[in-house]
């Protein structure tokens, strides 16, 4: 008796499952369709709640800078992006695609991981640690992923690191092991290596923190640059408010789970509205 | 009681003949005889029987170090990936056997394999038995070294791989497994002197690796304390450089991935 209730508990969590899923398009269209569109994402761990749908758009070009205190969610928001953490609930969508589901009869499902490698193709992302391949060279790391990955003949991938490479100002260090590369290189090359797969939207994971403060420069001119130079979206998690507020178009504080506050740097740094964007942005400013 | 080595090796003895009958001979003349018979190294290689002195059989136990350890190596990076796949029932299964091998003793799976094969209709020659039993052993000794390598290379360089988008087959034998090498490396050595010190217990079932053919020789001239000590020093003889060209290995292998400053 048990047994079958608790089979037909499942069943009808399925059929509401199912009709909870019609509700999300298979497919953005239209003139303004954003970048990346997370749209109810439901993060849990057991019985943690990580992320409690989460609703964020974001256009193309955009520089969205992610702040808040430590256990916000918010390198959470970039994993899920990247496919690293599976999602619990909700649909995020990339270039008007759906990324953690596909189409099937009309509604979304599951999506198989073929599907998934298709679309997190336009998604790059650097990482805290910098995650460089240690046996490999600079070059190498560059040209990994386009011949393995793209299919690009060798010479087109090495024409095209070379190029990169040259962009974060390490040409004459390619040819070198990461071990002897400092950590302001290291990261440089690290984001050369997310750039030779030409994606349309960036991740930075806290690039800046592993680093020794005098390095940090070098590695935050190389993101303004990109931000300047390149039709790039980005999204950017952070701990240098500073740095946020000179390059973002768009600031989004969480705060457990949430999203607190966001709006123009300017706006949200000198006239924080909530409670909490108002302590935390106290409490950093008295750190430093 | 000898004067000097050549006395002792050149010293006249007696032993029974096939007949029964106590004939001359000269003590261990066997020892350092042709490393195999007219027959040729690929006949020797076939027939186990047709080594019958010490330094031929000796390369008996070369070949199956380097069979066994081969097919260890192989099976046992089958054995680590394979309790590492999304299936958790088919991990636990892999797990589960790795553990019923390491559990039971090498000379009682070397006596199934061999003996107890055929009651089931599996008849197999002592040479594909022992390299069976002892390359599957061994193999769940390597997997266990290859776990530990694996997951001694940081969470990072996976994430990496999903992040640009590498391809499952690449990112295991591009870039997790060659950073697993210089971990897997000490573990591995270990366990290739210890194949090699493991041999002689191929004897059980016949074959004629040194072990075998040192307690025949012992037996025929009925003396074993000299053909023991020299089968001893033999295995030290090789073990000990073995192991320390296992160090020069590891460390270039580590400059060659280009892991050293």
């Amino acid at each position: 008796m048990n047994l079958i209730s608790k089979q037909a508990q499942l069943i009808n969590s399925k059929v509401h499952e199912m009709d909870e899923m019609s509700q999300y398009p298979v497919e953005l269209t239209g003139n303004d369709v954003p970048m990346v569109r997370f749209m109810n994402v439901t993060k849990k761990y057991g019985d943690l709640t990580v992320l409690d749908s989460l609703n964020l758009d974001i256009q193309k070009g955009e520089m969205v800078s992610v702040i808040g205190p430590s256990g916000s969610g918010k390198t959470t928001v970039l994993r899920m992006l990247m496919t690293l953490e599976q999602i619990n609930g909700g649909v995020i969508y990339v270039d008007g695609k759906p990324l953690t589901h596909m189409e099937k009869n009309g509604v979304l499902v599951p999506a198989s991981p073929g599907y998934v490698r298709t679309v997190k193709g336009e998604i790059g992302m650097c990482f805290q640690h910098f995650n460089l391949f240690p046996h490999m060279t600079a070059l190498q790391n560059c040209i990994e992923a386009p011949v393995h990955v793209l299919k690009m003949s060798k010479k087109d991938a090495i024409e095209r690191a070379e190029e990169m490479l040259e962009m974060v100002g390490l040409a004459e260090k390619m040819d070198q092991h990461p071990i002897r590369l400092s950590g302001g290189q290291q990261q440089r090359v690290a984001i050369a290596r997310a750039l030779c797969m030409r994606p349309k939207v960036m991740l930075l994971d806290e690039v800046t923190s592993a680093l020794d403060p005098e390095v940090i420069g070098e590695v935050t001119n190389v993101i303004k640059k990109l931000v300047s130079e390149h039709d790039l979206t980005m999204l950017m998690v952070t701990h240098q408010m500073g740095f946020a507020r000179d390059i973002s178009d768009r600031i989004c504080f969480f705060y457990d789970g949430k999203i607190e506050e966001q709006g123009v740097p300017k706006a949200l740094f000198d006239n924080p509205q909530r409670e909490r964007t108002q302590q935390f942005l106290s409490a950093v400013k008295s750190a430093d | 009681m000898f004067n000097s080595i050549s006395d002792y090796f050149s010293q006249v003895g007696e032993r029974l003949d096939w007949n029964g009958e106590l004939v001359q001979c000269v003590v261990f003349p066997k020892l350092f005889g042709t490393a195999y018979t007219d027959l040729g190294f690929a006949a020797a290689c076939k027939d186990p029987a047709l080594s019958n002195t010490l330094f031929g059989a000796l390369g008996n136990t070369l070949i199956a170090v380097f069979l066994g350890y081969g097919i260890a190596m192989i099976v046992g990076l089958m054995f680590a990936v394979g309790q590492r796949t999304k299936s958790k029932i088919f991990n636990r299964i892999v797990r589960e056997f790795v553990e019923f091998i390491r559990s039971t003793p090498l000379v009682v799976q070397i006596f199934f394999v061999f003996f107890v094969g055929p009651q089931f209709g599996i008849t197999l020659s002592p040479w594909v038995a022992g390299m069976t039993a002892i390359g599957l052993h061994y193999a769940a000794y390597l997997s266990e070294v290859y776990r530990g390598a694996l997951n001694a290379v940081p969470a990072g360089q996976a994430e990496a791989c999903i992040a640009l988008n590498l391809s499952a087959r690449r990112s295991f034998f591009g870039i997790i497994l060659p950073q697993a090498l210089p971990f897997a490396l000490p573990g591995m050595g270990n366990y290739l002197i210890g194949i090699f010190k493991d041999t002689p217990m191929l004897m059980v079932i016949g074959v004629a690796e040194m072990m075998h053919v040192a307690t025949a020789i012992g037996s025929e001239y009925w003396r074993y304390t000299e053909v023991m000590t020299i089968v001893g020093l033999i295995f030290l003889a090789l073990s000990l450089p073995t192991a320390a060209l296992l160090r020069l290995l590891e460390s270039f292998v580590r400059w060659k991935l280009g892991m050293t400053r």
